[in-house]
């Protein structure tokens, strides 16, 4: 084995991802469209909070959804039944999406005419939060159940995070939901990201959701 | 569980850098994987056998592991310690506001060729 030579490589396995978003938000920039990445647990409400802001931004702006899943495509046929554009994308068996394969699901959406594409991030606290789509910001749901230390144990999801939505508010009288807890921990993994406490079932506060949407595309498409 | 997912990007990466430099075989791989990535160095190496099984020029390369510790910097005495031995907390002041500063990567340190 004398002649056996080292070679420093020295790179990171998310560098090419990096590479491949930082590339698809020019694409977005160019394009003028505002590609949101929403990510949380499975059962969390991400398709009903979806549902929901389909009445509030009725209207306001064009927009479609990306469901990434592993299999099935229930979701997709739920946005396109309340008169959503989406699609449906499978991750094939792995727990998330990398920007190449949101870029080629962008590609087959065909977004250049819509001003806001929420990508619905396969649901899984861990995986998602390694990997940049491309996104120009990202957003996770924590709902009442799943209790408000999540952000002490999946602390990476809620550093990645611009926004914080706290869902299902209308049941948290039934749980031993901490309001004041969850602001906490969020804020001490992340002291800039904003929360916004709703209930997608109910509709309270979905309208500030639905603001905060608004102004952040406007941001982007103008800025 | 995105180990696998994980492990086919390296075997891609190093495959191409093997290409672009006319390495026709590879015989061991160095990953530095951080404490704090969330990759599993366990689950890593039992999808190395499977991933550079059809790889020409990797198929016998040999998978070698360092761990680098996760460090993270006291956001309120600037102290510098281990998270994990932390559990969280800086081990001078006992604050849990910090920044990780090492420990987060996951890398290709170096190729036997």
């Amino acid at each position: 084995m004398d002649d056996v030579r080292v070679i420093q490589i020295k790179e990171s396995v998310f560098a090419d991802n990096n590479k491949d978003a930082d590339r698809l938000r020019e694409q977005l920039k160019a394009e003028k469209t505002f590609l949101l990445n929403l990510m949380s647990s499975p059962g969390s409400g991400k398709t009903t909070t979806l549902l929901a802001l389909a009445k509030e931004l009725e209207g306001k702006l064009k927009w479609g959804v990306m469901e990434a899943d592993i299999d099935s495509s229930v979701d997709a046929e739920t946005m396109l039944k309340a008169g959503v554009p989406s699609i449906q994308l499978h991750t094939g068996g792995m727990c998330h999406l990398d920007a190449d394969m949101t870029r080629q699901g962008i590609h087959e959406f065909g977004t250049k005419d819509l001003d806001l594409v929420i990508l619905e991030n396969v649901g899984n606290l861990v995986c998602p939060a390694e990997f940049d789509t491309g996104a120009v910001k990202n957003m996770t749901i924590l709902s009442v159940p799943e209790g408000h230390d999540k952000p002490l144990k999946y602390p990476l999801m809620y550093e990645t995070c611009d926004l914080l939505v706290v869902n299902k508010i209308d049941v948290m009288e039934y749980f031993d939901f901490d309001k004041e807890k969850v602001v906490e921990y969020a804020k001490r993994r992340n002291p800039e990201i904003e929360i916004i406490f709703l209930s997608a079932k109910t509709g309270e506060g979905v309208e500030k959701l639905a603001d905060w949407i608004l102004k952040n595309t406007k941001a982007w498409i103008e800025g | 569980m995105h180990e696998m997912g994980v492990v086919f990007s390296v075997v891609r990466a190093v495959e191409s850098y093997a290409a672009e430099n006319n390495i026709s075989e590879v015989q061991g791989v160095v990953m530095e994987i951080g404490e704090v990535s969330s990759v599993i160095p366990h689950y890593f190496a039992s999808c190395w056998e499977p991933a550079i099984a059809s790889s020409k020029c990797m198929m016998n390369a040999k998978l070698e592991i360092e761990m680098i510790p996760g460090i993270a910097r006291c956001l309120k005495c600037g102290e510098e310690f281990n998270i994990e031995k932390g559990q969280g907390k800086c081990e001078k002041c006992g604050s849990d506001l910090w920044q990780t500063i090492s420990g987060r990567d996951v890398m290709i340190k170096e190729i036997y060729v």
